[in-house]
């Protein structure tokens, strides 16, 4: 393979690892939960948001605005469960009114960023920018092999709670069928907030990443969870390792095509990939046909 | 719940309070007749705002030095600050705003040309004068007699950045470009006058400025047989980006640009470095002493000539004994030259003014002046 | 002055009325969850601003605004003719998507990021709307004669078979009527009354670009469909009021002009996700939202 086109496999690789964080997270809510939980792309940017905070700007250790990061994620993302979605649950309203409050909290707290933090772009400065460390030909950073080495921990992470644990386990049942998990005594309710518990650390996870990769800035929410929703819709929703499939997918298609393409088409590949799918295809690539067509 | 008539008189009464909070903030403001309104529009946040806040503090700056001094004819002048945040329809908006809730028609703006063409029209039919400190398009101030510039045209620069950089010996280079409106009149000033001297432009690449993963477009450069890499994107931060992620593939090559900024340089962390470049930025060491002790930053792209629009305003209202924009513009039509915080001003005639360029560079992450 | 600010505000009001009640029918009467609406917003804008700077007169760009909306419109129902609930408005959604993708990328139409500025003020036959007086003198009329058009067609039987398609498609199916086409009317008729408010938006504002069409501009005129609440029009009417005034005191008490716009926004998806909450069926809503 020339030396270009594995350049341009390692930079599809790195784009589908960031896209692989935030897909696994929201997909693992999705598939527990059964709806589109926009606000998660929120969920990241307000993360990354609060490790810029306290680590450029309080100078609090970076471990530890690491770990706070992360907790902080978690708990806004439960926090957001119990504030809205349950209440909405209560009242056993569709998935659509979900989404559609999802999409409200999505612009609420995205505007909250803007508010608190302005609207400049943000640096982390936690590792200066450095040659990258050359292989068979291509160049990559230190942080990107990171990225890819964490999100591909993370999603063998997540297979093996969904498998050995028995909260996983719990997860699976009350997404294959909640009524009958019910039966069996799992509480569902409990089995969501856990689902937005885990998933929201994921998306801290991913926000310290793409924050120190990316930088910050506070439309950052919207455009990650766009691509990391047509991920999941391209590789297979109902599934993390479909989520995670379409990640990668997406990412090196995105990559190899503005190779060719003017450069400003990258999200048009995306938006496109994403129509055509929701019309023809909606299960995605691995997916198992569900409710989409009535 | 409520019945549906008091709903609807519910619904009557937010919109009566709104109206009335509104009307008495209104009629507050207008109170104050005895001075001279001027408005501003610039990027005050977000990309580009080092600049924008830069000809804010100008504006301030000249603004205090004439109230401190008696004013304008003995009245004050008091600056409304609009923020446009880079965005042309923010800019539209703020624009309204000051002229037609306002009734303000003389205005300092805007910092970048996406901002200020958009403009043109309205500023024309308005009726409303308009100088902008920062932004390079031709097209502004040429496009009616109310509008008028005191920074150097883009494209000027960039003509003159293709000399010297095929006066430097390159003769192969790759432009680091953007989908912006000016950028692109400087990337094709460049490149037009490049390949005029006998340079080749090998690569250019123009990513949109919200981009934010630019890996291919570096890769198109690194791949680029060149002896030389171009930067038009001034103040653009995904020129910064670009110019990142092309030293991260260890490309080590002469970069050269136009206008950098401080923003630019720290967003590019360390790319830049030993980067040289022309700019129209060269005020008097006193405004720039100055404006130091007052605002405590190094000077920025927009100050000296945001306070020489403010003092060209003045000047014309105080010589016409007039806040009309007509009669304003052509007073300011007819001053060839002035001498100002920014250099030497002198008039094309167009509603433009020009002054001399200097040539600077990049060291430890700051700027400096070539030796 | 006062006066020049209030007739701001009410053509504000008037063009987003318009955008609301046309997607209040393809929303509230007929349940087509289209969240791609501001798409047709876009194409109507976009298409009135070339044709008028080509030379077009204003009267025929306006229409033509409508009408290709409409098509885009028509063309849309067809693949989402059997998507339901959330799949639906996803793929609406991501219509929204595709659409600000092409005028960002076809640079050589719509000039991409570049925007079209210099949009010319309306003028019909002769007479020239370019004071802010007539523009809403212009928008009202238009108005008025959108809401009656609506309403005719809202209290039509035809209504009536909106209606059953979004109460119970089956059911409706099941009586005989093609509820295909039933979907296709309302939602290309949807799309022209958004096209003609996109053309009244990009004559006012006189500068369009792909940023002012984004999932951003669709929060306010849901929120207005919602709060109103769904199937009627009188709430569509008092909600876009109401939703459109009530940040507009942030701008006097002095809050710096870069907080004024997300706390707008705050303003709406708090009020949305408390009437979700709290009362589904919005003000006047004759339906929940489902």
């Amino acid at each position: 393979m020339s030396s270009i086109a594995f350049q341009l496999l390692i930079n599809g690789l790195i784009a589908g690892a960031i896209y692989a964080l935030v897909a696994s997270g929201f997909s693992l809510i999705y598939s527990t939960n059964k709806f589109i939980h926009f606000a998660h792309g929120a969920v990241i940017a307000f993360s990354a948001y609060v490790l810029y905070f306290l680590f450029s700007v309080l100078g609090i250790n970076f471990g530890f605005s690491v770990v706070l990061a992360i907790a902080f994620a978690s708990l806004l993302g439960y926090g957001i469960d119990i504030a809205v979605y349950r209440q909405l649950r209560k009242k056993k309203t569709s998935s659509v009114i979900l989404l559609i409050a999802s999409v409200g909290l999505l612009i609420l707290l995205e505007s909250l960023i803007l508010i608190l933090f302005g609207a400049d772009v943000k640096t982390i400065g936690f590792i200066k920018v450095s040659k990258g460390i050359e292989f068979l030909g291509a160049i990559i950073t230190p942080l990107q092999i990171f990225i890819i080495i964490t999100s591909i921990l993370l999603i063998v992470g997540l297979f093996l709670f969904m498998k050995k644990t028995k909260l996983g386990k719990a997860m699976r049942a009350v997404s294959d069928n909640k009524d009958v998990a019910e039966i069996v005594g799992i509480s569902s309710e409990k089995i969501y907030s856990w689902s937005f518990i885990i998933g929201s650390a994921i998306a801290g996870i991913a926000a310290i990443l793409i924050g120190l990769e990316q930088n910050l800035e506070p439309t950052m929410g919207t455009n990650l969870i766009i691509k990391g929703f047509a991920a999941a819709i391209i590789g297979g929703i109902g599934s993390v390792h479909g989520a995670v499939l379409g990640a990668f997918l997406l990412g090196i298609v995105e990559n190899f095509g503005i190779w060719y393409l003017p450069s400003g088409y990258k999200d048009a590949i995306a938006f496109v990939l994403l129509f055509i799918f929701l019309l023809f295809r909606p299960q995605g690539i691995l997916g198992i046909k569900r409710r989409a067509e009535k | 719940m409520m019945k549906k008539q008091n709903k609807i008189y519910l619904a009557i009464g937010i919109v009566a309070v709104v109206l009335i909070a509104a009307i008495v903030m209104f009629t507050d403001q207008n109170k104050k007749e005895d001075t001279i309104k001027i408005g501003s529009i610039g990027i005050y946040s977000g990309e580009g705002s080092a600049w924008g806040i830069a000809a804010k503090n100008g504006i301030d700056m000249a603004v205090e030095k004439i109230n401190a001094e008696g004013g304008i004819n003995g009245k004050n002048l008091v600056v409304d600050h609009q923020d446009d945040k880079g965005s042309a329809t923010e800019s539209v908006n703020a624009f309204n705003n000051l002229v037609n809730a306002k009734n303000i028609h003389i205005i300092i703006g805007t910092t970048w040309s996406s901002t200020g063409i958009p403009l043109v029209n309205l500023a024309d039919s308005s009726k409303t004068l308009m100088i902008s400190p920062s932004l390079g398009k031709p097209e502004f101030n040429e496009g009616s007699k109310y509008l008028f510039n005191t920074w150097p045209h883009d494209y000027l620069l960039s003509k003159d950045l293709a000399d010297y950089v095929y006066n430097k010996g390159h003769r192969k280079v790759a432009i680091i470009g953007a989908e912006e409106l000016w950028v692109k009149d400087q990337t094709n000033a460049f490149k037009n006058r490049f390949e005029e001297l006998g340079g080749t432009n090998v690569i250019i690449v123009e990513p949109l400025p919200s981009e934010k993963d630019v890996g291919t477009d570096a890769l198109k450069i690194k791949n680029a047989d060149i002896d030389a890499i171009v930067s038009t994107t001034d103040g653009i931060l995904v020129g910064a980006l670009v110019a990142k992620k092309v030293a991260e593939l260890g490309v080590d090559l002469p970069m050269y640009s136009i206008t950098i900024d401080q923003a630019a340089i720290t967003a590019a962390d360390g790319a830049y470095e030993d980067m040289e470049f022309l700019t129209s930025l060269n005020p008097t060491s006193e405004f720039k002493e100055t404006y130091k002790n007052k605002y405590g930053i190094t000077l920025d792209i927009g100050g000296p000539s945001a306070y020489d629009a403010t003092m060209l305003i003045a000047q014309a209202i105080e010589k016409t004994g007039s806040t009309d924009a007509t009669i304003l513009a052509d007073y300011l039509a007819n001053v060839k030259e002035y001498s100002g915080a920014s250099g030497k001003l002198i008039s094309d005639g167009k509603g433009g003014f020009n002054y001399d360029a200097s040539t600077q560079v990049v060291r430890d992450g700051t700027i400096q002046e070539v030796e | 002055m006062i006066e020049a600010y209030f007739i701001h505000l009410a053509i504000l009001v008037g063009i987003y009325l318009i955008l609301a009640l046309s997607l209040q029918l393809a929303l509230g009467y007929t349940g087509l969850i289209n969240l791609g609406h501001i798409a047709f917003f876009a194409i109507g804008a976009y298409t009135s601003a070339l044709l008028t700077l080509n030379g077009v007169p204003f009267i025929l760009a306006i229409l033509l605004a409508g009408i290709v909306s409409a098509i885009f419109g028509f063309l849309l129902s067809i693949p989402t003719n059997k998507l339901k609930g959330d799949y639906l408005a996803l793929a609406t959604l991501a219509f929204t998507f595709v659409v600000y993708a092409v005028t960002l990328n076809w640079t050589s139409l719509t000039r991409g990021p570049l925007g079209l500025p210099g949009i010319p003020k309306p003028s019909i036959l002769g007479l020239s709307f370019s004071s802010n007086l007539s523009f809403l003198i212009l928008t009202i009329i238009i108005a008025l004669a959108v809401y009656f058009i609506i309403k005719r067609i809202v209290y039509s039987p035809f209504g009536k078979v909106l209606e059953a398609t979004r109460d119970n498609e089956l059911a409706t199916k099941v009586l005989g009527k093609n509820t295909f086409k039933i979907k296709f009317i309302a939602l290309g008729t949807s799309a022209f009354f958004a096209g003609i408010a996109g053309s009244l938006y990009a004559h006012y504002i006189t500068y369009i670009d792909p940023s002012s069409f984004t999932i951003m501009q669709l929060i306010p005129i849901l929120c207005i469909v919602i709060i109103g609440g769904l199937a009627s029009l009188k709430g569509t009417i008092i909600a876009t009021i109401i939703l459109i005034l009530l940040p507009e005191p942030l701008r006097f008490i002095g809050f710096p002009s870069s907080i004024v716009g997300p706390m707008r926004q705050i303003i709406y998806a708090l009020i949305l996700l408390l009437i979700l909450i709290y009362r589904p069926k919005g003000l006047f809503g004759m339906v929940e939202l489902e």
